[in-house]
């Protein structure tokens, strides 16, 4: 029996290679990636190039530099144009973040890695915050949407406090409830002790910089010790309650994330009108100070 | 509530961190719920995170705006504004700064930065030049053809020699040629120093280090490898001219064989006692370290006989007495017979005197005075002219002294011409050279030659007048007395007592210490040796040929040569007429040609300068070397002409050859073929000059900053 023959011949858009989504995103990091590479080759080329003429690379390279960073502010303006909507935000941002990697290699050809002199120095260390929180802000903006899935799914950040003050507010009425019997009174007691504080206030500077799940573990063993106080009832309540500390941390974690997340991407502009100043200043300063580019 | 839920509003309800903020918000900093500000119970908004980023972010910027604007008027001119360390070389701009020096190169500290910054002055700096100008304001004196800004420091038809040898066919498209076009295309063949010199890249770089690539912004030929790619050497190394015509074949084949010495390079080239491990070694070397061993004798033998200035003419007086004409008083010794041969020198100052070309023209063209015929009127008023202008000459150098003779050789530079009017420049361009070549006449000889052998001459009283200029002269004066001073004294020999006269003739023959001036009539002087006493050169009276003689110091005599310097002017400029020319050349200027080889330009040929220009031809290529009467100690007689201050584009340094075994002998490279050097091969270099061995970068061997005057010894 043939095989060949029994085949249906395969239409046209089946021939066509597929790819998988793990090959999907591999290429969208590994183009840009490439595309950052091929333009830091082709500036250091073009500087060659300018000092085998005998032009001034040094301003080859600054005023690339400078063309790069005007147009990763261009992102802030987009942002707030709401009104004309010039191509995605996500593309945007995506180029906002190739085209900054590109930036510290032009940074690098311009300056090298050390500076001296006061006011190069100045705007050396303005150049290197604007970068150093933009990378960890991207670092954070990469891995955390991860991290705030597992911890609740979507919960806009302003919305945070209500709901914690809704699950503190269910917390205190299971407490109550669990206090008016005797084989349920523990739980009361238990939460009075050890809960109350925890749905009432904010988590502590340490959770807020660095959130873990050691202080919700330890609450639900606490809580989970208890059971054998408690009749069936009593355990159930108990479950619940177990259940509401999850649903804290997890709204404590996720505005600690949001915050971490918000905390970077303003940090990322606060050098930003300091850099503008200095970087006209040096570009009048190179240009009185040279007789040839 | 829209509008509230969105994450740019600076301030957030107060009721926030409760979990029950207001559903409208705040209106700005203010509840929005609030009837007034003055409720004590109303919310207090909060600040969010955009409203403390805002805040860091403006405070960043405006503490940036104020900081530069307060210290702008002090940033400039200011260290702290450098964009990097100045090399070692420069480091002294910062020392002298911070030690308070004050010798002629200190720059103070206000002004460390517009030493070499034009837009470094401070308020109180005014000057305003381009930083190329500031940089040469030290380095003038390395390259003084750099201050032009061209490339190559070359100026005028060497500048446009080298542009038009870049000229090449250009196929690029225009955005090619764009991009590829170099800044000194674009500025019209004008340079900035720091174009190629880059400061402030620390104390290790070094500024003059240049990348192949660098010299490929003008030079468009693709250069990939030093073997294949560079043109291929012409007459290297012997492209350049030599002032000594050398023959190294004859002297090896001939001479050293003759006298069975060994013909080694290193003998006259290398100079091992020098510091180094081969020693010193010359291009050109020196007549006293190579030559002088066998060619001094001659030289001395050549010049011992003096240079004759000035001759009186043996005439034979009483036969020009007989015929009725009379010439006045003359010297017996000179006196006898119509004889001799007009000098060289004192045909030129005849043809500088008012008159003495005419005299020239009635003289026999054999020059022989014997060959005149005292019976005959027109020879006798020869003689008499002669006669005269010998006294005129005599009397002019006597009274006049060096401005006269410095006058008369100006004429014969000039050539009896009026026709052309020189520029201011080139006249006040002479005067070193004619200053130079007046300084060495001694008027007093003239004086006493005069006084010697024309007593009853009718010398002026110059003499007397110029008798405070030396001692020489109150016995010159004093023994003229009985001419214009008689008149005066009406019979009385002296006014002095003749105690007090023994005195004066006494005290100024004691002083008297011109070697080459006997006096005849002080007993205590010997006349007769008057040649031992010239054994080292110099003026004297030479009584038996009735003549003014200039015995030069040996070989290299400035005043001989200056004579020599002279004749080729005249004979480039056609300032002598054509059928005295053989007649004007110097018996000692022979022995000079036998190694300065010297000739005139053709007529033909067109000249710079024609009437101030020489031509000394390279010895063995004929190329040229043009001298000119303003230089005072003219190049062409100096064996290695290539001065300190010359840059030729090619540079070589044997030392680090001849440390290799196989180019230890000289002759590995310079060999000597039929007629001259064989000029070398590229392939002879290419061998070690590689990228991965010795290095084949432009710059290695080549200077950039050459100037006109290397690139005319380079590319003739």
């Amino acid at each position: 029996m043939n095989t060949k023959t029994q085949t249906q011949p395969r239409s046209l858009l089946e021939t066509l290679p597929t790819f998988s989504a793990t090959s999907v995103r591999v290429g969208r990091r590994l183009i840009p990636t490439a595309m950052v590479i091929l333009g830091w080759l082709t500036l250091r080329a073009f500087r060659d190039r300018s000092a085998e003429n005998l032009y001034n690379e040094a301003f080859v390279t600054g005023y690339s530099l400078a063309a790069i960073c005007i147009f990763l502010m261009l992102l802030g303006v987009r942002k707030r144009v709401i009104t004309t909507q010039i191509g995605r935000l996500a593309v945007w941002q995506r180029t906002h973040h190739y085209l900054g990697l590109l930036s510290l290699g032009a940074y690098a050809l311009h300056a090298g890695v050390l500076t001296t002199g006061w006011l190069e120095s100045l705007l050396a260390l303005s150049f290197w915050a604007i970068a150093l929180t933009g990378l960890i802000g991207w670092y954070v903006n990469r891995t955390s949407p991860k991290m705030l899935a597992a911890a609740g799914g979507q919960i806009l950040r302003q919305d945070i406090s209500e709901k914690s003050k809704l699950i503190a507010k269910e917390a205190y009425t299971l407490a109550l409830t669990a206090a008016g019997k005797n084989d349920t009174a523990a739980l009361a007691d238990h939460y009075q002790a050890s809960l109350s504080t925890f749905f009432s206030t904010r988590r502590g500077w340490v959770y807020r910089i660095k959130p873990s799940g050691g202080k919700r573990r330890k609450l639900l063993d606490d809580l989970e010790s208890i059971d054998r106080y408690l009749s069936e009832e009593g355990r159930t309540q108990r479950r619940a309650m177990s259940v509401l500390v999850s649903s804290k941390d997890d709204l404590d974690f996720q505005s600690a994330i949001q915050n971490r997340i918000r905390f970077w991407a303003a940090s990322h502009t606060w050098a930003l009108g300091c850099f503008v100043v200095l970087t006209i200043a040096h570009v009048i300063i190179a240009h009185q100070f040279t007789s040839s580019w | 509530m829209k509008q509230y839920r969105l994450p740019k509003q600076s301030y957030k309800c107060g009721n926030s961190p409760s979990g029950l903020p207001c559903p409208a918000g705040p209106r700005g900093n203010r509840c929005s719920q609030s009837p007034s500000d003055s409720d004590s119970n109303a919310c207090r908004p909060l600040r969010t995170l955009v409203w403390w980023s805002r805040s860091i972010q403006m405070t960043a910027t405006l503490v940036a705006l104020l900081v530069v604007s307060l210290a702008w008027s002090n940033l400039v001119g200011k260290q702290s504004i450098a964009p990097g360390p100045l090399t070692r070389a420069h480091a002294q701009l910062l020392v002298s700064a911070q030690s308070g020096d004050s010798g002629p190169h200190s720059i103070d500290s206000e002004n460390r930065c517009a030493s070499c910054h034009p837009g470094g002055e401070t308020a109180t700096a005014t000057a305003s030049a381009k930083q190329s100008t500031l940089c040469l304001k030290c380095h003038i004196q390395d390259m003084p053809d750099a201050m032009h800004g061209s490339p190559h420091d070359l100026q005028g038809t060497a500048l446009a020699e080298l542009v038009r040898n870049g000229d090449r066919p250009d196929t690029k498209t225009f955005l090619t040629k764009l991009v590829s076009r170099s800044p000194i295309q674009w500025q019209g063949n004008q340079t900035e120093c720091s174009q190629c010199h880059r400061e402030h890249q620390g104390s290790k770089h070094e500024l003059q280090n240049m990348t192949t690539a660098r010299c490929q912004a003008c030079h468009r030929d693709a250069f990939h490898s030093f073997s294949t790619d560079h043109p291929e050497f012409k007459d290297y190394p012997y492209r350049g001219d030599t002032n000594i015509a050398f023959d190294h074949i004859k002297h090896r084949d001939l001479h050293f064989t003759k006298k069975g010495a060994d013909f080694d390079c290193k003998a006259c080239h290398v100079q091992e006692d020098q510091v180094g491990v081969v020693g010193q070694v010359f291009r050109s070397v020196s007549f006293e370290r190579a030559c002088s061993s066998c060619h001094l004798e001659p030289v001395k033998s050549a010049l011992q006989d003096g240079l004759i200035v000035l001759q009186v003419p043996s005439i034979n007086t009483n036969a020009m007495t007989v015929a009725g004409s009379e010439i006045g008083p003359w010297p017996t010794q000179a006196s006898q017979l119509t004889d001799g041969v007009i000098p060289t020198i004192m045909r030129l100052l005849i043809e500088s005197e008012p008159g003495g070309l005419n005299l020239l023209d009635q003289l026999p063209a054999s020059g022989r005075l014997a060959e005149l015929d005292t019976t005959t009127k027109k020879d006798r008023d020869t003689l008499l002219k002669l006669s005269l202008m010998t006294k005129q000459i005599m009397q002019k150098m006597a009274n006049e002294g060096q401005p006269g003779f410095r006058l008369a050789v100006e004429k014969l530079l000039e050539g009896g011409r009026t026709d052309t009017v020189e520029p201011a420049e080139q006249l006040a361009s002479r005067k070193p050279w004619l200053d130079r070549f007046a300084s060495g006449i001694p008027p007093d000889l003239f004086r006493a030659a005069y006084d010697e052998w024309f007593e009853e001459g009718n010398l002026k009283t110059k003499t007397a007048q110029s008798a405070p200029r030396g001692i020489s002269t109150f016995r010159e004066a004093s023994s003229n007395r009985s001419q214009d001073d008689d008149l005066l004294l009406g019979g009385e020999k002296s006014l002095l007592n003749p105690a007090e006269e023994d005195l004066l003739n006494k005290g100024a023959s004691d002083l008297l210490d011109t070697p080459g001036k006997p006096n005849p009539k002080s007993t205590g002087f010997k006349d007769s040796r008057a040649w031992d006493q010239l054994a080292f050169g110099g003026w004297m009276i030479d009584r038996q040929r009735m003549s003014i003689v200039y015995v030069p110091t040996g070989h290299a005599d400035p005043w001989l040569s200056k004579w020599i310097e002279l004749e080729e002017m005249r004979r480039g400029s056609n300032a002598l007429p054509g059928d005295q020319r053989a007649q004007q050349t110097f018996a000692l200027a022979q022995q000079c040609r036998q190694c300065h080889s010297l000739h005139s330009i053709e007529p033909s040929q067109p000249s710079p300068s024609s009437t101030w220009s020489v031509s000394f031809r390279k010895a063995n290529q004929g190329g040229q070397d043009i001298i000119k009467s303003d230089s005072i100690s003219n190049e062409c007689w100096k064996s290695d002409k290539r001065a300190a201050n010359l840059r030729p584009i090619t540079r070589f340094d044997h030392g680090p050859h001849l440390t290799l075994p196989k180019l230890n002998d000289c002759q590995s490279c310079h060999q000597l073929g039929k007629t001259d050097f064989i000029p070398m091969q590229k392939s002879q270099c290419s061998s070690c000059h590689q990228a991965n061995a010795a290095g084949e970068s432009c710059t290695q061997c080549h200077h950039y900053h050459v100037g006109s005057k290397s690139w005319v010894g380079q590319h003739k």
